[in-house]
């Protein structure tokens, strides 16, 4: 009876430190898969609010693509806008618009949205909405003298977003 | 039956017991929500301040410079801003009017203007 009683507790420890393991196990990769696509979220609406992309002149060439430009920003200094970079970042395609923000398979959707009048007009907006887990971040800025928000989402999905 | 409940079979069963329970609580306990983007509005809005010169014109005491920046908030966020001159003075404060959480953010940055050096310093929260 002892040895019948001790061999059910072991195994209820065993598996119940099992089940703990992998709840664990699954938290943790979610976690660091959120956390990978918000630190990569704080990279790309950085790039965008904070830098005129590189090279700088990128809005006035021709043809943007990747033999000729790097990356993509909207600035003209810090957390000014620039509406000539604005206008020219919508003609671009979204695969180049990926490769320009330093992204793989994740998806962006972009939005440049007037505030101070209360009507939320949206003045650009880029990118792709598919289905799928998203984080977006909110940032400030200025256009041409008004504050405006700009709100950058990545979207993944679980299928085939991998952490790095 | 009695028989298995030595001293050391029940400290061992509390103490699985207690790891087991602890572990599950910490997994199942719900995260505290990051403060990451609440500094991240404030650095923003501190900066558009500063380069639309608003903070200037708070320094001169146009009180209507913050209402461009209240205009552009979003309803759930609550702000405090205070601007200090450079012996630490407070030139100027005004806020949001709604109520104050302890879980705040605080954005700082420093302005020159043709009067002098100042600091400005957001605390930022959700309602």
């Amino acid at each position: 009876m002892d040895l019948t009683m001790a061999m059910v507790l072991v195994l209820f420890i065993i598996l119940s430190a099992y089940e703990v393991w992998g709840m664990t196990v699954s938290k943790l990769d979610s976690f660091m898969t959120r956390r990978t696509l918000e630190h990569k979220l704080r990279d790309v609406s950085e790039l965008l609010v904070r830098t005129g992309g590189d090279p700088t002149d990128w809005s006035a060439m021709t043809d943007v693509d990747a033999d000729n430009v790097r990356s993509i920003g909207f600035a003209a200094q810090d957390n000014v806008l620039d509406f000539q970079r604005l206008e020219k970042a919508q003609t671009i395609d979204y695969e180049s618009l990926r490769e320009f923000l330093g992204l793989g398979k994740e998806d962006v959707y972009v939005t440049v949205t007037e505030l101070e009048s209360g009507n939320r007009r949206v003045y650009y907006e880029m990118g792709r909405q598919p289905d799928g887990t998203r984080v977006t971040a909110n940032r400030y800025a200025l256009l041409n003298d008004t504050i405006v928000e700009v709100k950058v989402t990545l979207y993944y999905s679980n299928q085939t977003y991998m952490t790095t | 039956m009695t028989g298995i409940f030595t001293l050391d079979a029940t400290l061992a069963l509390v103490l699985s017991m207690l790891v087991l329970g602890s572990a599950v609580y910490l997994i199942a306990a719900p995260k505290t929500q990051s403060n990451e983007h609440l500094f991240q509005s404030a650095g923003d809005l501190l900066t558009v301040a500063e380069e639309d010169h608003l903070l200037a014109r708070m320094v001169n005491g146009d009180g209507g410079a913050t209402q461009k920046l209240k205009a552009a908030m979003p309803a759930q966020t609550c702000f405090e801003l205070y601007l200090r001159n450079s012996t630490g003075g407070l030139v100027y404060s005004d806020s949001t009017s709604c109520k104050k959480t302890s879980d705040y953010v605080i954005g700082r940055r420093t302005f020159v203007t043709q009067s002098g050096f100042y600091s400005a310093e957001m605390r930022l929260w959700l309602k």
